[in-house]
This record gives structure tokens, sequence and C-alpha cells, in this order.
């Protein structure tokens, strides 16, 4: 009896892909059960950027988290910022002026598009084109540059703080702004012709790493995933916060759920976030930007939660108060480990490069995971 | 067949179309900031190493009240106040700053009620010593810099 080429177990092999991995996104460690060039299976090893955010929040005042907001999640970290902001807003009964709402949307918007230029960047990447990210980055630097100027720091922006946002703007970056708004409209074209159209691009992403709306909302998939499945669920217009509410905009949504239609998605999404910071600049209320709140943080004993639409879904905070200065507990839920849980699913049977093509798709930021 | 090589075609103006966006690029301004040969442009919102804010007769706005040291997250901060004689408020006397260990989110800036503690945008400190990133912030202290317990 001869063993088929195909049947032999030399074909059969385990491999790991990460920690280091540069397509891993960070810290994630995937191990793979290959035959051959196609995956059976994969098991996902999480826990190589624990940083402790949750433990770090139950030993210092509740003020002092704001440090921690925008490190849980480093490509876009204001959403977090303003979902702890609310929270305590929510326990201090504090009401916010309404130039810091705008202010938080606009901030927050720039955010979402820094991130999402980002993820294209990067995706591309995993995918092997390497030309598409000088681009990106030549205008997330635009965004990161107005970032700076509002909140004092190009990444880790610790700008939301309970009442309200820690600076406001000048008619000099309301200007820089809209100039940022003229240039990325600009420059969808070049995106889809360099990208878009693109038939290598198109046939590496088509049809790949199809997700279901069932599949995905049995995983508990959030953000861009979810919403390329064809389910319209963003916080913004869902449940609004922060004054969302009186935006119009539209929650772009894919038909297929593949990894082109997560592409295409996100590139709509950057659209609609320049709307709604169009709308903001149009009608920013003059006054403060900070609420008075009391010197000492303390909010009274039950439980609070809120949540917002961060870059990759849903961001929830949930936190217990003793009444002390302190938090008891803090409790964070992040979009990553959701949208990771799919992966596994969908490697099976699956090629190694696509593997790649729908690890990158999925836009995800492995310390956030790790908190 | 026909379809074939439609695609074919569309496929092959499609990648010289990305090509000639990239022929653009080329003759383009340059946008890359020559960083270590020329110096970044900050702004001046940029959050660098902290300093005492004074009001407009030069006083120190600190009272010592000691409530960004309370609320910082790293802990970088040790205030000692005194109320010196004939005055008529407490002032530092002693503002110890370990900026080794600050990572700027300006929890004490915005907590201060004074305004008293600003960020500037000075950001390059080098030094082979650790005692050189504990820095006084308070210019009447007694030593220029104090180990910190």
């Amino acid at each position: 009896m001869t063993i088929s080429a195909a049947e032999s177990p030399h074909y059969r092999m385990h491999l790991n892909l990460g920690p280091q991995h540069p397509s891993t996104h960070g810290v994630l460690h995937l191990e793979l059960e290959m035959y051959g060039e196609y995956v059976l299976g994969i098991e996902t090893v999480l826990g190589y950027g624990h940083r402790m955010h949750e433990k770090t929040a139950e030993r210092r005042p509740w003020q002092a988290f704001f440090a921690n907001t925008p490190r849980i999640d480093y490509a876009c970290g204001l959403p977090h910022g303003h979902c702890y902001a609310l929270l305590l807003e929510e326990a201090l009964q504090i009401e916010v002026p309404e130039r810091a709402l705008s202010l938080r949307i606009v901030s927050s918007e720039l955010n979402r598009i820094a991130s999402h230029l980002l993820w294209v960047g990067a995706f591309l990447l995993d995918l092997g084109a390497f030309t598409p990210i000088l681009y990106c980055f030549d205008d997330r630097e635009q965004a990161v540059d107005i970032l700076e100027h509002m909140t004092g720091s190009r990444l880790t922006h610790p700008y939301m703080c309970a009442g309200g946002v820690t600076g406001d703007i000048d008619e000099e970056t309301v200007l820089k702004i809209r100039a940022f708004i003229r240039r990325m409209r600009s420059r969808f074209s070049i995106y889809e012709r360099l990208v878009t159209n693109n038939v290598i691009f198109v046939m590496r992403t088509r049809g790949i790493g199809v997700i279901t709306p069932e599949l995905a909302r049995a995983y508990g998939a959030t953000g861009p995933v979810l919403r390329a499945s064809g389910v319209a669920c963003d916080i913004r217009t869902v449940a609004p916060y922060g004054g969302y509410g009186r935006y119009t905009f539209d929650v772009p949504l894919g038909a297929s759920g593949d990894c082109l239609d997560r592409y295409r998605v996100r590139m709509a999404e950057i659209r609609q976030s320049l709307a709604i910071i169009e709308q903001a600049l149009d009608r920013l209320p003059g006054g403060p930007v900070r609420a008075a709140v009391p010197r000492k943080i303390a909010p009274p004993p039950g439980e609070y939660s809120s949540s917002v639409e961060g870059a990759r879904g849903h961001v929830t905070y949930w936190a217990v108060s003793d009444g002390s200065e302190i938090p008891y507990r803090l409790k964070i839920r992040s979009a990553c480990m959701g949208n990771l849980s799919l992966l596994p699913e969908l490697c099976r049977g699956m090629l190694l490069a696509d593997l790649i093509a729908t690890l990158g798709s999925l836009d995800l930021v492995i310390p956030e995971i790790d908190r | 067949m026909k379809a074939y090589f439609l695609d074919l075609y569309r496929g092959a103006v499609s990648l010289l179309d990305g090509m000639l966006v990239t022929l653009q690029a080329l003759f383009s301004p340059v946008v890359t900031e020559q960083y270590p040969r020329r110096a970044a442009v900050l702004s001046p919102h940029f959050r660098g190493s902290l300093k005492l804010a004074r009001d407009g007769q030069g006083q120190l706005l600190c009272t010592a009240c000691g409530l960004c040291a309370r609320s910082c997250p790293s802990t970088c901060l040790s205030v000692q106040g005194e109320k010196p004689a004939g005055a008529g408020r407490k002032f530092p006397a002693t503002f110890v700053y370990d900026i080794s260990r600050c990572s700027f989110c300006g929890t004490c800036v915005t907590g201060c009620p004074f305004g008293a503690v600003v960020f500037t945008p000075v950001r390059t400190r080098v030094s082979a010593s650790r005692d050189a990133f504990l820095l006084e912030l308070c210019p009447g202290a007694e030593e220029p810099f104090r180990p910190h317990t």
C-alpha cells in the first residue's frame, strides 16, 4: 500500500505565528495546525502585552485613570477617555458644557480617522503592498498634528477629563481642521485608484474571511467588523452619547462580510467622520470647556457604566464605587476580544496567506485585549 | 474567452492607474520631516516638562495643598509647604518632580484649582545620572535635587 502525497504525515505541521511577527499587529501569538499551506485549526495565545490597567485603576484616585485610558487602545485612545469621562459624569451628576461636547466629538472623530488610516496602511502591508502606507501616513500625520495641537501629545492623548476637556481650541486650529477635511476629501480618489480598484487587492480580499451576520453576532463582534457583515449597529446612532444625536451621518454597511467589505466600510467611515467634524465646527458653541468638578472625586456607592463607539467597536466601562476616592472595581470591555474570537472559526481550510489577510482585516490592537 | 481577456485588460489598466498615482507623488513636494538634522516644530501646547506658574507679581501660585501629588497616577510629585512669616497662605518649600516616572498625562495640571502647575514644551533631557531627573521646581529650595522618598 502506498501513501499518497496528500495523506503524507509530513504535510502536517505545527506552526507558531508571532508574538514578534510583524503581521500579528502587536504581540499576538497564534499556534497554527497546518496541512501544507492550509490551516486546520488555530489557537490564540494572549497575555504578552498585559499592563494591569484594571488593577491599576483600583490603586489610584478616580481621576488618575484618565492617564491610562488612551494607552489601552493606543491607536484610537480618545473614545476610551470619552467613555471613562461619561462614566464619572454620570456618577457625579456633572453637566458638561456644550463647547466641550463638540470638542470631544471633533477630537474623537479625528482620532478615528487617524486610526482607520493606520489600519488601511497596515492591512495593505499584510497583503504585501508597501506603497499605500506611505500615503496613509502622510494623511494621518496631518490629523495627528492637529490632535497634538489640541491635546498636547501625538499618540496617547489625555484630552478628556471629568466635566469636559483639558484644553480649548483657537480659530487657527479650526482653520487647520477645515483644511484637513478639504485635503482628506480630495485624497479619496487617490486611494480609489491606488487601492480600491487595484485588481490584485480585490482578488486578495474578495470572498476571503466571510463573516455572516449570525456568526458576527454569536461571537460578539462589534464595530466595522460587524457592520461589514450588514448589521447596522453603531452606538453613536443606536444609543447616542455625548451629543452625537444632534449630528446627521450614515452608518456604512457591507453586504458580504468579507475582507473587501471591511476595507470599504472603514473608508466610508472616514468620510462620515469628516462630515461629523464639519457639522461640529459649523456650530461650535462658545463658552467654557470644562465644568466645575469637586476637588475630591468620590462617586456615591453604586455601579456605573457607559458605552461609546471606538474605532474598533464598542467600548464599555463598568465601575463599582464604595464611596471612596479610589475605584473599588473597574472593568473594561473592548472590541478586539470579540473580533479576535472569530478568527479560529474563520480560519478552517484557509490558506496561510488568506489567514494573514483576515487577521489584518479585523483591525486588532492586541494590548487592548490584554488589560 | 472574451471575458478572460477583458479581465486581463481591466487588471492591467488598474495597475497602470495605480502606478500613475505613485508617479505623480514623485513630483509632489517632500513631506518627510528631517527630524534629527532639523529640529521638529512642536506645538506650543506640547506636553513637556512641568513648571510652577507665577502670578503678575512673580509669586508662585502654588499653595502646597498636595492635590497634584495625591492624584498623580505615577506618584512622581512630592510637595512640602510652609507658611512664611507675614504671608497669608502656604507656599511650597520643596516641589520635587521625578520626570523619569512622569507620563505627561496632565492630571496635576487639570486637577490644580489654582492653575499653579503648567506644562512647558521642553522635552529633551539627557543625563547619565538618575538624580538629574529629580527636578526641584521650587526655586527657593536649598538643595537643587532632593532624593525622592
